[in-house]
């Protein structure tokens, strides 16, 4: 691939993992909305934080625009993307036990014949004040 | 008083109340599950789940296997020389196991096997794809035998969009992957964001298949497909068979308006 195709190509994709992470926090920010207005039912889509190890993307995407000439430099920076990776994966994790610890503290009770499991993914569905259906 | 019908109609919706009449075990499960905020007990989404993680955690080695050969800050150029193109790698080669040698063909074995380089990407996420194309099929069959309400489009509807899914998400990785092969010096960089990518797309497709319904609308028209084929058939013989029976009882001449 031409290298100017190749950055536009990761531009494209910095802009989705942007948006994911944002989307990520959004959807955070959602559930305890409607955990403050006491909704009958949340869904939750499980696992959900991972989403946030796109970040990775623009990250390696921006360290190839700059060239360092320092090896230690250098070293330290991968030593830094590859924690920062592992790191993103676990909080991805993370995130989806403290959303469903908040909504199940909340008072709401999993509810499994309304959550549906795909492929990669599970919905859950987490009902309060009326009945599974 | 005079009080069209719509008005009364409107005033006893308004008023409208609902007796459900239950028998002792179901007011029982009904109250269990209220109270304990579970239904049932599904199998098949724990399969499913750990099948997923199980295919997350696969290409992770591959990650692995470049760090511990080429270390953390292993480094590697692309370069193409006479339109051919050839991987050179950074460093000191004795510190090497494997590619010992600082200069390869993008189409080395070597290379290619530790998803290095556009090829050895591509290659990693190909062999991905089939694997993940290996699991869903067998979970989807093994889903299909422990659920008692599956039907057999939902069945094939679910195989037909996994299958979408997983060349979808191979695809969408493979662009990431080859992006990155194309730009950056780190060894390890492609495949981290084809894991990276390839999660993201798996749990994208997902969230757009549950919103929009594609799988179950695909199980729909299936299901709408074979009624009017097969069900069609089906009702037409019945018909028939039901017209037969009613001429033998009835001493009519057996065939007539059907066959002559």
């Amino acid at each position: 691939m031409d290298k100017r195709l190749a950055h536009l190509v990761l531009l494209v994709f910095d802009a989705l993992s942007f948006w994911a992470f944002s989307h990520v926090i959004n959807r955070w920010h959602d559930v305890s909305q409607s955990i403050a207005s006491s909704e009958t039912s949340i869904e939750l889509q499980s696992p959900f934080g991972l989403y946030m190890a796109t970040l990775i993307i623009p990250i390696i995407h921006s360290q190839c625009l700059v060239k360092i000439k320092n090896k230690s430099i250098e070293k330290a920076r991968n030593y830094v993307i590859s924690g920062l990776f592992i790191s993103l994966l676990l909080a991805g994790f993370v995130f989806d036990h403290l959303i469903e610890k908040e909504v199940t503290n909340a008072g709401y009770k999993y509810c499994s014949s309304e959550s549906e499991t795909l492929t990669f993914s599970q919905f859950k569905v987490y009902a309060k004040g009326r009945l599974c259906q | 008083m005079n009080t069209t019908s719509s008005e009364v109609k409107s005033i006893v919706n308004q008023n409208a109340q609902t007796l459900d009449v239950l028998p002792a075990e179901e007011l029982v499960e009904i109250h269990r599950r209220y109270t304990s905020g579970t239904t049932t007990n599904d199998p098949t989404a724990t399969i499913k789940a750990s099948t997923s993680l199980g295919l997350v955690a696969l290409d992770l080695p591959k990650a692995q296997r470049i760090i511990r050969e080429l270390g953390l800050t292993g480094r590697v150029k692309v370069v193409t020389h006479r339109s051919k193109q050839y991987v050179i790698f950074k460093g000191n080669p004795r510190s090497r196991s494997i590619l010992t040698g600082t200069r390869y063909s993008a189409s080395n074995p070597k290379v290619v096997d530790m998803a290095i380089g556009r090829r050895g990407v591509n290659k990693a996420i190909a062999s991905g794809a089939r694997i993940s194309i290996f699991f869903t099929v067998p979970v989807n069959i093994l889903t299909h035998i422990i659920s008692d309400d599956q039907t057999k489009a939902e069945f094939l509807s679910a195989i037909a969009t996994d299958i979408a899914k997983a060349s979808l998400v191979a695809a969408i990785a493979s662009v990431a992957g080859s992006a990155t092969a194309a730009v950056t010096t780190i060894a390890a960089g492609p495949i981290v964001v084809v894991i990276a990518a390839g999660i993201s797309a798996t749990i994208g497709l997902d969230a757009l298949d549950r919103r929009f319904g594609i799988t179950e609308t695909l199980a729909n028209e299936l299901q709408e497909a074979y009624d009017d084929t097969v069900g069609e058939i089906n009702r037409q013989a019945a018909e028939v068979n039901r017209r037969l029976k009613w001429q033998i009882l009835n001493g009519r001449p057996v065939g007539q308006g059907i066959f002559y």
